[in-house]
């Protein structure tokens, strides 16, 4: 049996869900850029009522769709697994970064819900709930990073470790991913601060913060999918040898 | 150039070591450099305020930790030449010494972060000040895990691999740590050009 059956459509869903998020979360959603945490609670709860029902057709799609970072993450662990088999076995790094993917599933789908509940009924809530259960939703999807780190760190160590002529992750990949993981330290500010830059909604930890993500994003699809073409033709040259 | 004479016992990837770190380095130098530029436009929005707050930094502390980095970056590139050399015992000994230095620098930075603290001074009494923490908070996590790596390079060589493989891998480590070393002092040295110079006369 190919040991790949599956592999291509479970990496394939990683582009999907990041079109996607694009679409539900960003667009519909009203998250490019989200609102601005200096906005007054009056301000924000009117944009909430204006925008109420795009939103909610937003966070009903990406709810579910986000399932796909779980399964895009098998996808990049099967490549890990097949790079780990080859150096001993050693099963450590592809078991954090499929834990890392589960719980960044939940970092999608948890604060979306709370979006939704916000969107769901803005005409006669008090502002100030709106507003917190807004940053609430913003606070978890931003400080969760470090699960979406895990996840990438164990990944990128891991193609680093290819012992291929020509690895099935080039070095400057893993390093890039790895970088941009790290970067997400810069959100440790978000928190602190209402307005500007490191704001939620500012041009470090929004555009900057996001902007590299999307990139890694695209990188790191990209590579899984080409990792996996040369996989199933290693394992069918190997296979006709024989 | 006898450098790369230890690496390349261990095989096909210790060739490619080097570039990698150098790759990072690259990848860290210009997300600061975003930082920077962010905050020198948002200072031009507002010069007065950031002129004001800027005279409220120890330039004479920031130019110490400037001098204390540059100190310890000489004695881990001593380090680095004595490790590529063979003379671990030596390399591991200036590696303590560079800690040793470097360690004055977290005493420095803790103490003007205290008295800020005492002065009324946080993250979130103006926009200079998110940049004041924000950037020496980053600096500051990359100086802790540059002395958490030094510290473990001081151990020696791994004792759990073949002794030819651990010292050319110990080689490789030295040789990358060290250039993340000499990042982490220049990029103090902007940083303290950025927020303690300008403005603050």
């Amino acid at each position: 049996m190919n040991p790949y059956r599956y592999a291509r459509i479970l990496a394939w869903t990683g582009p999907l869900l990041l079109i996607g998020t694009i679409i539900f979360w960003g667009v519909l959603g009203q998250n490019i850029p989200p609102y601005s945490p200096a906005l007054g609670a009056e301000e924000f709860a009117e944009q909430i009522r204006e925008h109420a029902a795009q939103i909610r057709i937003g966070m009903i799609v990406q709810m579910p769709i986000s399932v796909m970072w779980f399964t895009w993450s098998v996808a990049m662990w099967q490549v890990m697994r097949a790079i780990e088999i080859e150096n001993g076995s050693n099963q450590v790094l592809s078991l954090i970064q499929l834990f890392g993917g589960a719980f960044t599933t939940i970092v999608f789908i948890l604060p979306c819900s709370v979006w939704l509940a916000v969107a769901y009924r803005p005409e006669v809530m008090d502002p100030k709930t709106l507003q917190i259960m807004y940053d609430f939703g913003w606070m978890f999807f931003d400080m969760a990073y470090s699960l979406t780190t895990m996840q990438l760190i164990a990944w990128g160590v891991c193609m680093l470790q290819d012992r291929r002529a020509k690895p099935l992750t080039p070095a400057w990949a893993a390093w890039f991913t790895m970088f941009v993981v790290v970067s997400f330290l810069l959100l440790t500010m978000m928190p602190l601060v209402y307005d500007g830059p490191f704001s939620r909604s500012g041009l470090l930890n929004y555009f900057y913060e996001f902007g590299a993500f999307f990139i890694m994003w695209i990188v790191v699809a990209a590579y899984t999918l080409k990792a996996i073409t040369r996989l199933e033709q290693e394992h069918w040259a190997a296979n006709a040898a024989q | 150039m006898q450098h790369s004479n230890m690496a390349e016992t261990d095989g096909a990837a210790p060739a490619k070591r080097a570039p990698a770190i150098w790759l990072f380095i690259a990848l860290d130098c210009t997300s600061f450099g975003v930082f920077f530029l962010v905050f020198m436009v948002q200072r031009l929005g507002q010069p007065v305020l950031f002129d004001q707050s800027s005279q409220h930094l120890d330039a004479g502390l920031g130019f110490l930790n400037a001098c204390i980095l540059i100190t310890s970056s000489w004695l881990v590139a001593w380090a680095n030449i004595a490790g590529r050399e063979g003379r671990i015992d030596h390399a591991r000994r200036l590696l303590l010494a560079g800690m040793a230095v470097a360690a004055c620098f977290g005493v420095v930075k803790i103490y003007e972060y205290y008295t800020k603290f005492v002065a009324g001074i946080t993250v979130a009494t103006n926009e200079f000040y998110t940049f004041y923490f924000a950037l020496t908070g980053i600096h500051f996590i990359h100086y802790v895990g540059g002395m958490v790596i030094l510290g473990i390079l001081a151990q020696g060589p791994s004792r759990y691999m073949p002794e030819a493989m651990a010292k050319a891998s110990y080689a490789r480590w030295l040789e990358g740590s060290s250039l993340f070393w000499h990042m982490v002092d220049l990029l103090w040295i902007f940083i303290f050009a950025l927020l303690y110079l300008i403005g603050a006369r």
